[in-house]
């Protein structure tokens, strides 16, 4: 017990008080004006000496019920702190599973640690394993046995995905709230120096009394990280880019052993397909050097979509990113029929639509002469002008778009006859950012719109652009099946400008991609990443498992890719491919900075310092002696007994103080 | 009603809000004399009154022969008083009278004089006024003009307590301005000594003066209350006296109250009518007085 407690020191300070006031106090009568002293007899005043003594022995009192006071008042805090000096200790081990963890020996020397940490604290303690990378769970706890903790220590593996130490201890601290004893966090992990968090205050964890971090790493390692990828735009030759980072691990025992960087034995990068290598090249690397290497000339192995398999021939401290698959990137334009049916259509809509459309060969563009019946089946997109001023869409249109197509339309009214050489149009007001297409990155300035015919807007449809003056420009009609865009404007650079600025091309890209569902699904993700697909696909993992039941909505949620590989995306309009790789920063095994780890622990320890200094006893020895207990219950016994003196203080004091003012008022 | 009305206005705390002493005095007097006979005095005077029927032991130099003739019945013709005494108003302001709470007892003092001097106007009186603490600070002699009011009142209104009391001295000095015989009304707290008082008053009515002394006095000063020990300064010396509540409860009122006996007594000794008023109570009842002494010795 400390009574350096500051709110307790300066409660004594209070003790002063009684002393000042009998020290200080006003003796001199109240003075009062009368009309004549002649009738008045001048009062005794009372004997000083026995003044003296009873005042004395009334200041002590005083004194005496103000420390009662302030002891009374200190007594939560005392009795807390004396629980929390006594209370057994909840311990937590959190184990990293990122993926730096598979480096050489780290996983080994993680599950010897947490070995011996529940072996010594797994009797006397209650512990809990967690498991932490970007997430955290609970893995075991000893409330049953310790042999639990053994099983989900021995069952865990690491993962692909990157540790983040900020959320890793917002997490703990979220455990440790849950406890009402103290908790001591024992980390164990490589001290990656990617998982330090950007802000530094996520590693504030203040409901964590105690926290220790077991280090995996004990010499140095080095790592190459490669990533690759390859594109064809001619389908004939293949053009193989692959990005080398190297990095190195230097524990503290190692830098003052004198080792330093020095120059990696030369990397041999192979790209081959089929297990045929088709090209390879001999790359030189220090230890933190990033380099690039570019096969150009490679020809496009046969097969619909062939994967090319890019590899080092030596190893290192990561095995995992070694090796990675890439799939060969082709153009791939998306049919789209522009339906001339309706002679008013103008030639210049006709050509702003081609043009923007076909822009980076985004899409192939078709025209065709009448209705969408005479659509070929292999086109899922129509582009057609047409009355959006009448109640009704055309029926055969409706029923395009029912049947699971898209459909962009736009107005075929003739133009009032005004141009913007004219007059000033109306700007873009305001735009649907949170639709899918991305309005909200399209630089709309410039684009004036001088005639714009009034739409009917039905219910549930979603305006995505309007002018500044509130007329609707692009509606999304809800039509089951696919998707119905309405564009409120002829197209023709007469009604707006809209078709000669560069926003339409943007707005033309993303009407496609918008369109064309499997253009929205990525082709590159990190392991750990969701990927979120529309209904009625199937999603394969590299192992060419499903891992969903059909019809199964991932809008919701997602999917989260956690091992490398190609997935595949499996739906009614084809197979689609993603490749996961592993995260750059993550393979980089550079340790965190003495500097970081040494501000982390300062953040923790300025938590600590009150609770540190009332713990008198190690927190190894818990159990508490016959000599302690017995000292316990004396303390909460005089606890007990507090009140009543206090009040037997104070009813003495009152009476005392009362004696006092009869001595005054007889004049003895 | 009307009575109950005045009454109400008589009191020292509404008086206080009246601000000028012409309008208290003016307010006390018509309170006082609603539903009085207009004058206590009938006879030598010229200003009719009224008539009455003869009666038994009336003096037959009353009866109007006139109307004997005419109507063959005796009537005793009455007239409105008209004295033209010499009535001097003599106001102690020394710092004592400056006690009280809410009113003072040199406010209530104010008021009193200020409605005799007003009364004394109505009767036709010739007006003197003297203001005094330990010397004579203002004094105007007996006048009958009619601006002696005006002019009694405009001394009245700029009346502030001064310093010691010494009664003595002041009607010594007086004594030699009050050759005509009349009235001579004191009004004072009377922080003297009765052998003192009565040697002052003595000369005054071997001179044929008629004297009133009203005594102001606080309820405060009769029975002081005090919650502890305290010091009490005195006003008009400045010395400090420590007192023992229980000695205010208990033997001070005895004290006070034997004051105020010798100085009645004193008052009986030389024939000077002795009256009483409490800073808390009416000015009518003190006015009745007036009006009594006024009936006793002005006829």
């Amino acid at each position: 017990m400390s009574l350096l407690f500051p709110a307790y020191l300066l409660g004594l300070l209070g003790l002063s008080l009684p002393w000042l006031l009998h020290r200080f106090s006003d003796q001199k009568a109240q003075e009062m004006l009368f009309p004549t002293g002649r009738f008045l007899e001048e009062t005794a005043p009372p004997v000083s000496r026995t003044r003296t003594l009873k005042y004395r022995a009334l200041m002590a009192i005083r004194v005496l019920s103000l420390l009662l006071l302030c002891f009374l008042f200190a007594q939560p805090w005392l009795t807390r702190t004396d629980d929390l000096t006594d209370a057994k200790q909840h311990h937590i081990i959190a184990i990293d599973l990122s993926l730096s963890m598979r480096a050489t020996d780290r996983w080994e020397n993680a599950l010897m640690s947490g070995r011996e940490l529940i072996d010594e604290l797994g009797d006397s303690h209650s512990v809990e394993l967690v498991a932490f990378d970007e997430s955290m769970n609970r893995i075991a706890d000893n409330s049953e046995s310790v042999a639990d903790l053994n099983r989900g220590l021995f069952g865990l593996q690491p993962g692909y995905g990157r540790a983040d130490y900020g959320v890793a201890m917002q997490r703990l601290n979220r455990l440790a709230a849950d406890r009402d004893e103290p908790v001591k966090v024992w980390i164990i992990t490589d001290q990656q120096h990617s998982a330090m968090p950007a802000q530094s205050n996520a590693l504030y964890a203040p409901r964590v009394s105690e926290f220790e971090i077991v280090s995996t790493v004990n010499e140095p390692q080095r790592n190459v990280h490669l990533k690759a990828s390859a594109f064809s735009d001619d389908g004939v030759n293949v053009r193989v880019s692959v990005q080398l980072s190297a990095s190195v691990s230097m524990p503290d025992s190692a830098m003052l052993a004198g080792e330093r960087g020095s120059l990696l034995p030369a990397r041999t990068v192979r790209v081959s397909f089929d297990e045929k290598v088709l090209a390879q090249r001999e790359v030189s690397l220090a230890d933190t050097d990033v380099k690039t290497v570019v096969f150009d000339d490679i020809v496009m192995p046969p097969g619909l979509s062939p994967v090319l398999v890019v590899s080092m021939a030596e190893t290192d401290a990561l095995l995992a990113d070694n090796r990675v698959s890439v799939i060969i990137q082709q153009a791939n334009p998306a049919a789209v029929a522009l339906l001339q049916s309706d002679s008013r259509v103008s030639t210049n809509a006709s050509i702003f639509l081609t043009t923007a459309l076909e822009t980076d060969s985004l899409a192939e563009v078709s025209i065709v002469e009448g209705t969408t019946e005479r659509v070929d089946v292999q086109i899922a997109h129509v582009v057609s002008g047409r009355d959006l001023v009448a109640d009704k869409i055309d029926t055969d249109i409706l029923l395009y778009v029912e049947s699971g197509n898209n459909a962009l339309l736009f107005s075929n009214l003739p133009s009032g006859g005004r141009s913007s050489s004219l007059i000033k149009g109306v700007e873009v007001g305001l735009v649907d950012e949170s639709h899918p297409m991305d309005l909200g990155s399209i630089d709309w300035f410039g684009v004036e719109f001088f005639d714009v015919s009034p739409i009917q807007i039905l219910d549930g449809d979603r305006v995505l652009i309007e002018t500044t003056d509130r007329q609707a420009i692009l509606v999304e009609r809800e039509v089951r099946g696919g998707k119905l865009l309405l564009m409120n404007d002829q197209l023709s650079g007469q009604g707006s400008n809209l078709p000669l600025q560069p926003a339409f091309v943007s707005l033309m890209q993303s009407v496609i991609a918008y369109f064309d569902a499997s253009a929205a699904l990525p082709n590159t993700l990190l392991a750990g990443e969701k990927i979120v697909v529309s209904g009625n696909v199937q999603l394969l993992d590299p192992n060419n498992q499903p891992q969903l039941p059909i019809d199964q909505n991932l809008r919701v949620g997602g999917y989260q890719v956690n091992e490398p590989g190609l997935y595949k995306v499996i739906g009614n309009r084809g197979t689609h491919t993603i490749n996961v790789q592993l995260d750059s920063q993550e393979a980089d095994l550079g340790l965190a900075d003495g500097t970081a780890l040494a501000n982390w622990h300062s953040r923790f320890d300025k938590v600590q310092a009150t609770t540190s200094e009332m713990a008198d006893e190690p927190l190894s020895e818990s159990g508490l002696d016959e000599t302690s207990q017995a000292a316990k219950i004396a303390r909460s016994t005089l606890w007990r007994w507090l009140l009543p003196v206090l009040l037997a203080a104070l009813m003495i004091e009152n009476m005392m103080a009362n004696r006092r003012l009869n001595v005054r008022r007889d004049g003895s | 009603m009307a009575a109950r009305i005045a009454n109400r206005l008589l009191k020292p705390e509404v008086l206080a809000r009246l601000g000028s002493l012409e309008l208290v005095a003016r307010t006390v007097v018509d309170g006082v004399t609603t539903g009085l006979h207009r004058s206590p005095h009938f006879g030598f005077s010229q200003e009719f009154a009224e008539y009455r029927a003869y009666n038994e032991g009336d003096d037959l130099r009353y009866v109007d022969w006139n109307v004997y003739a005419r109507t063959d019945r005796t009537y005793i013709k009455r007239f409105q008083g008209e004295t033209n005494t010499s009535v001097t108003l003599l106001l102690d302001t020394s710092a004592s009278m400056s006690f009280g709470d809410p009113v003072k007892k040199l406010d209530q003092a104010l008021y009193l004089v200020a409605s005799m001097a007003y009364m004394a106007r109505k009767q036709h009186d010739a007006l003197g006024l003297a203001v005094f603490d330990e010397q004579v600070r203002h004094y105007l002699a007996p006048s009958p003009r009619p601006d002696a009011l005006v002019r009694a009142m405009g001394l009245l209104e700029n009346t502030v307590a001064g310093e010691g009391t010494d009664i003595l001295g002041a009607l010594s000095s007086l004594r030699a301005n009050m050759t005509r015989r009349g009235l001579v009304i004191v009004v004072s707290d009377f922080y003297t000594d009765a052998d003192d008082l009565l040697a002052a008053l003595q000369p005054l009515a071997h001179a044929g003066q008629d004297v009133a002394l009203f005594h102001i006095v606080s309820p405060e000063e009769v029975e002081p209350s005090l919650k502890r020990i305290s010091a009490m300064k005195d006003m008009e010396t400045g010395e400090s006296t420590i007192v023992d509540p229980e000695y205010l409860k208990s033997s001070y009122p005895a004290k006070f109250k034997a004051h105020c006996e010798s100085i009645q007594t004193a008052c009986r000794r030389v024939g000077a009518d002795y009256t009483q008023v409490s800073t808390h109570d009416p000015l009518d009842a003190a006015l009745h007085g007036y009006l009594r002494f006024r009936e006793r010795r002005g006829r």
